[in-house]
């Protein structure tokens, strides 16, 4: 072994070295693209790595100090608080009462959270004072005492001594007693039995546990009966549903990341194609010197692993640092919306650093095995002679069985949410198309060869390709990976977009809509009387329909679904203004919930069927129904729909916390803009309120569409561009081992402007071969993406939309700049023509 | 009629030969020998229009070569002049009788009969649809013999064309060279090291530094 590694590492410096070294371009460019490949891959990995560390950190140091929540959004019982307090396994129980509620001074009024607390039960599980009364301590459980948080308190205009809350229709005054640590966001604290008096409740929203040494979670809900709607929470449940809610898209961007690598391993080969066409003479030689066929083999691997080693090598250290600045510079979003965008701290992972380097490695090796094949099966003392050539090696049928392999895969269902089975797929399509090329080529032309060429470099050109289909495949192989793969994410990208853009069409169909901001902690508060008084006063607003939305957790281990509200209008028995892609009817009495794609398939649900995990939040409500399955592009954890006018057969309050806008025929939007400026200016609604017209809302949409596949549309660029360098050096390799039939072309007579429309001709033949079979590799690998991997992974399906100039323009792009490749190459062989090539013949 | 004067090649401040006159009827056979290294293949460059000569004067069937460009020197070759390697050059992806329709056709004068007749006069009438690599080394320079008299080139250039074959097989192949450059009414310059082959030809003659001079055994 050691002898082995000692003889490759002397052909590395006396050979390989002073060759790369007399051309430093293409085994540096190889090195790139390894680089690239592994970079982009090891980046990703670590911003999402870097998203789930944060994620863990902020578990632990806010919801980490309680082991367990219960949460309900019809309230839970305050007598599920005496029985936890009794409870063995429990050593502190704080129950929270949650409402929005209005700051009102001056004639104005400031949404802000408003929090009922237990103070003393509090500082017991957060293990410091909550409340911090500024006079007695005793405030803390006054019932007319209110704390405000730093931010509440920027919103009293100056020192104030009372405080007026509008909950409900109910407005309340309230004596300010100190400060409250809450959360980010205006938020004010009550002692919990207060705020209950006024609202006329003894339920509470949440209640916060931490168990008693050695108790588990599970031990004590064992114990308990929770009210039917009740769900419970805890820092390791909120991990699983973080990591569970973004694997797909993880796995998703991983493996787009993949294919700049796999793209990468294209360009190894072209190099190293090259490399050996070059050197064949020396491989030859020293065969005749005594270096036996294993050996030429692991000296081309043993090329390769050097190139793969330093590829990787400046691979993770590019990857790293573009990791590090894309978390300070853009937070961890890559486009999916399920990160923060906040800047953060990278999380290095040695582990997924040798794992990619191991990836590079491996891709560079797999980009070398057939240089390395070649060099290992030539004939030493027939190279010498210039007699060594691949003619009737037929090739075989193994690419159209990856193909059909890879169609079988695309076909399973995901596994754990991940599409493993169309990846996979997409990668046999990829390479089997890639085979068959050459076996459909051959069979092709043998059907073809009954009508015998005219001239004689139609025939030169036809047998060439009948006989020799694997080394033009070959050449083309980079332009067919590349198209390929930049055809798929176009037409997937062009799809998604058409169809976002059409669900736009559909799902804005007013003029403006209004909507409160959202606080601090994700809630939104509803429109007061007065927003709507005011909304309804704006000059050409003809009807305004009010909306409604906020999530639900309808199981514990998955990411809330959101609750749509709002009137649904249609001539016939389905709303004309929603996106259906399925509906029936609902039987009489009962309630029509309208579902998205992804609470379909994340709760298993069908047409027709009683929403069971649904009616258990509103268990006194008619049948919840799902009456249709609508495309939802905006809520990715799933959504219901139903129509406003069903809230109070829920039981559900009719508060708005958005509305739709329509005006008459004669308004103009930009008109009604400018009104309600001026309207929230005078009523210091600019902060609270986000108006926007439709127009406005649509190319907002897209843009933010846009931005999301930016990543997409570089790893395009960088295919395309792997792939016609790749173009470039196989077809210099083609045509210098091709000297010497050029120089025997010469020696009959043809001339060198015949010859060069010869390797004219033949690199169009193959490069609209390459071209086509790209195109057709890449539709079909769209079709995977669009019908398998997005359903699979994000739940939301599209109608295909194939953006033919787009592909025609890519495919002449292609096609013209592998003609100048190929012009260059032959001009390049037209120069060493009279002196060289035909002293090759001779 | 090929007719060589006073022809000089060499390099920059490195001369090759100088003074070479040569002098060939038509079905006349000539053998060139010579050390290696003073220029023999390069003077059958010459003769091809392939490569340029500094002085002299290089007359083929009434064409002075060195009047002529690239492009017309090729269309001149194509058609008047006949090429056997001692390397076979075969191309590989072609069949056999594809190889040797192949000037024919570079002629725009496609004659499938007479390809066939010229695979008949080698003895390979049965081989015709293979490929170049399904024969053995004997068998591609009747190939390569085929395919150079297959047009009926008055000048036929050969380059050691037995330097690949055994003997048995060497000697086959340039009684068929001789054979059929005679019944073509080509003129045949055989360069070779192979003294018994050379001598089967009408002239033997030495090149040297200072031109070409008959050779004899002494010498």
């Amino acid at each position: 072994m050691v002898r082995v590694v000692l003889a490759q590492l002397t052909l590395l410096h006396t050979v390989s070295w002073p060759s790369w070294r007399h051309r430093p371009i293409r085994p540096l460019l190889a090195l790139c693209a390894i680089a690239c490949g592994v970079a982009l891959g090891l980046a990703v990995h670590l911003i999402n790595q870097s998203a789930l560390g944060e994620f863990d950190k902020s578990l632990r140091t806010t919801d980490g100090v309680a082991d367990l929540t219960l949460n309900s959004h019809r309230g839970l019982p305050s007598e599920l608080v005496a029985t936890l307090r009794q409870h063995p396994g429990v050593a502190q129980v704080a129950p929270f009462v949650r409402r929005h509620a209005w700051l009102e001074q001056d004639g104005r009024s400031e949404p802000v959270r408003l929090l009922g607390v237990d103070a003393l039960a509090l500082a017991q599980i957060q293990g410091q004072a909550v409340l911090q009364p500024t006079q007695s301590p005793l405030d803390a459980f006054a019932a007319d005492a209110v704390f405000a948080n730093a931010e509440a308190r920027q919103r009293l205009a100056g020192p104030t001594a009372a405080v007026s809350l509008r909950i409900g229709p109910r407005t309340t005054t309230w004596r300010l007693a100190g400060q409250w640590q809450g959360a980010p966001g205006p938020q004010v604290a009550v002692d919990i039995a207060a705020l209950q008096q006024v609202l006329g409740t003894t339920q509470v929203d949440t209640i916060e546990v931490r168990l008693a040494p050695g108790a588990t979670r599970e031990s004590v809900l064992q114990d308990l009966t929770l009210p039917s709607g009740a769900w419970v929470d805890a820092p390791t449940l909120q991990r699983e549903r973080q990591q569970s809610a973004s694997r797909a898209y993880r796995v998703n961007l991983t493996a787009l990341a993949l294919v700049a690598l796999f793209t990468g391993s294209f360009l190894v080969f072209s190099v190293l194609w090259l490399g050996v066409a070059q050197r064949l003479q020396t491989f030859a030689l020293l065969g005749v010197l005594g270096l036996s066929a294993k050996q030429r083999m692991q000296w081309v691997l043993a090329e390769a692993t050097v190139l793969g080693l330093l590829g990787s090598a400046l691979g993770v250290a590019l990857g790293t640092w573009l990791a590090a600045l894309a978390l300070q510079l853009v937070g961890a979003d890559l486009g999916g919306g399920y990160f923060s965008s906040r800047p953060m701290q990278l999380v290095w992972q040695p582990t997924a650093a040798l794992a990619y380097a191991a990836l590079g490695l491996a891709a560079t090796l797999l980009g070398a095995w057939w240089p390395a094949q070649r060099v290992q099966q030539l004939a030493p003392s027939q190279t010498l002679k210039g007699l060594h050539t691949h003619v009737g090696q037929a090739p075989t049928p193994w690419g159209l069985a990856w193909l059909s392999l890879g169609a079988v895969l695309c076909l399973l269902p995901a596994w754990q949410g991940v599409p493993w089975g169309a990846y996979l797929g997409i990668a046999l399509i990829l390479l089997g198309g890639i085979f068959a090329i050459p076996w459909l080529l051959h069979h092709s032309l043998r059907v073809l060869a009954r009508h015998r060429p005219r001239t004689a470099m139609t025939l030169c050109l036809w047998q060439r390709a009948k006989h020799l289909p694997h080394e033009g495949a070959l050449a083309t192989s980079g332009v067919v990976a590349s198209l390929a793969l930049a055809t798929a994410l176009s037409v997937m990208v062009g799809s998604f977009r058409q169809s976002v853009s059409d669900w736009l069409d559909v799902v804005l169909p007013a003029d403006m809509y209004v909507r409160s901001a959202a606080l601090a902690d994700g809630s939104t508060p509803p429109l007061s009387p007065e927003v709507w008084q005011a909304l309804t006063a704006l000059p050409g607003v003809q009807r305004i329909h009010p909306s409604t939305s906020f999530k639900l957790t309808l199981d514990q281990r998955r990411v809330p679904i959101t609750v749509l509200a709002r009137p649904l209008s249609g001539q016939g028995q389905y709303p004309d203004d929603l996106p259906l892609l399925q509906s029936r009817p609902v039987p009489p009495q009962s309630v029509a919930v309208w579902i998205s794609e992804s609470a379909r398939d994340a709760y298993d649900l069908t047409l027709g069927q009683q929403w069971r995990a649904l009616q258990n939040v509103w268990p006194s409500a008619p049948p919840l129904v799902v009456a249709g399955v609508w495309r939802d592009y905006a809520r990715q954890h799933g959504s219901v729909l139903i129509d406003w006018h069903d809230l109070p057969r829920l039981g559900e309050p009719a508060q708005a916390t958005e509305a739709a806008l329509w005006l008459g025929p004669q308004a103009r939007v930009s008109g009604a803009l400018q009104a309600w400026r001026n309207t929230a200016a005078q009523r210091g609604w600019q902060d609270t309120l986000e108006v926007v017209g439709t127009q406005d809302l649509r190319a907002r949409s897209m843009q933010i569409f846009d931005r999301s596949f930016a990543i997409t549309r570089w790893l395009q660029v960088v295919a395309v561009a792997i792939g016609l360098f790749g173009v470039a050096a196989t077809y210099s390799a083609h045509l210098l081992a091709r000297g010497i039939e050029m120089g025997l072309l010469t020696h009959l007579g043809v001339t060198r402007a015949q010859q060069c429309r010869l390797l004219m001709a033949e690199s169009a033949l193959w490069s609209a071969l390459g071209v086509c079979g790209g195109l057709v590799l890449g539709l079909a690998i769209s079709l995977v993406l669009v019908y398998g991997v997005n359903p699979q992974s994000f739940h939301w399906s599209m109608d295909l939309h194939v953006p033919w100039l787009t592909l025609t323009g890519l495919a002449a792009g292609v096609l013209g700049s592998c003609m100048l490749t190929c012009a260059w190459c032959a001009k390049q062989l037209r120069q060493q023509h009279a002196t060289h090539l035909v002293k090759q013949a001779w | 009629m090929l007719e060589v004067r006073d022809l000089a090649h060499g390099y920059p401040g490195q001369p090759v030969f100088r003074d070479v006159s040569l002098t060939l009827a038509p079905g006349q056979s000539v053998a060139i020998v010579g050390a290696s290294g003073v220029g023999k293949s390069t003077l059958l460059q010459c003769l091809a229009g392939l490569e340029r000569w500094q002085n002299g004067q290089i007359n083929a069937n009434g064409v002075n070569l060195g009047t002529l460009d690239d492009e017309a020197r090729a269309r001149w070759r194509r058609q008047y002049v006949g090429f056997v390697f001692q390397a076979f050059h075969l191309l590989p992806y072609l069949s056999v009788f594809d190889n040797v329709h192949l000037p024919l056709m570079l002629l725009q004068r496609p004659n499938r009969a007479r390809a066939q007749a010229m695979l008949e006069a080698v003895g390979l009438q049965a081989l015709g649809e293979r490929l170049p690599e399904q024969l053995s080394g004997g068998q591609m320079q009747r190939v390569a013999i085929a395919r150079a008299l297959v047009h009926q080139p008055p000048l036929l250039l050969a380059d050691e064309p037995t330097g690949n074959l055994d003997p048995a097989h060497a000697a086959e192949v340039l009684e068929l060279l001789l054979a059929q450059s005679a019944r073509h009414g080509a003129s045949l310059v055989l360069v070779t090291h192979n003294l018994q082959a050379a001598q089967q030809t009408h002239r033997v003659l030495e090149l040297t530094p200072t031109g070409l001079r008959s050779w004899c055994v002494s010498s």
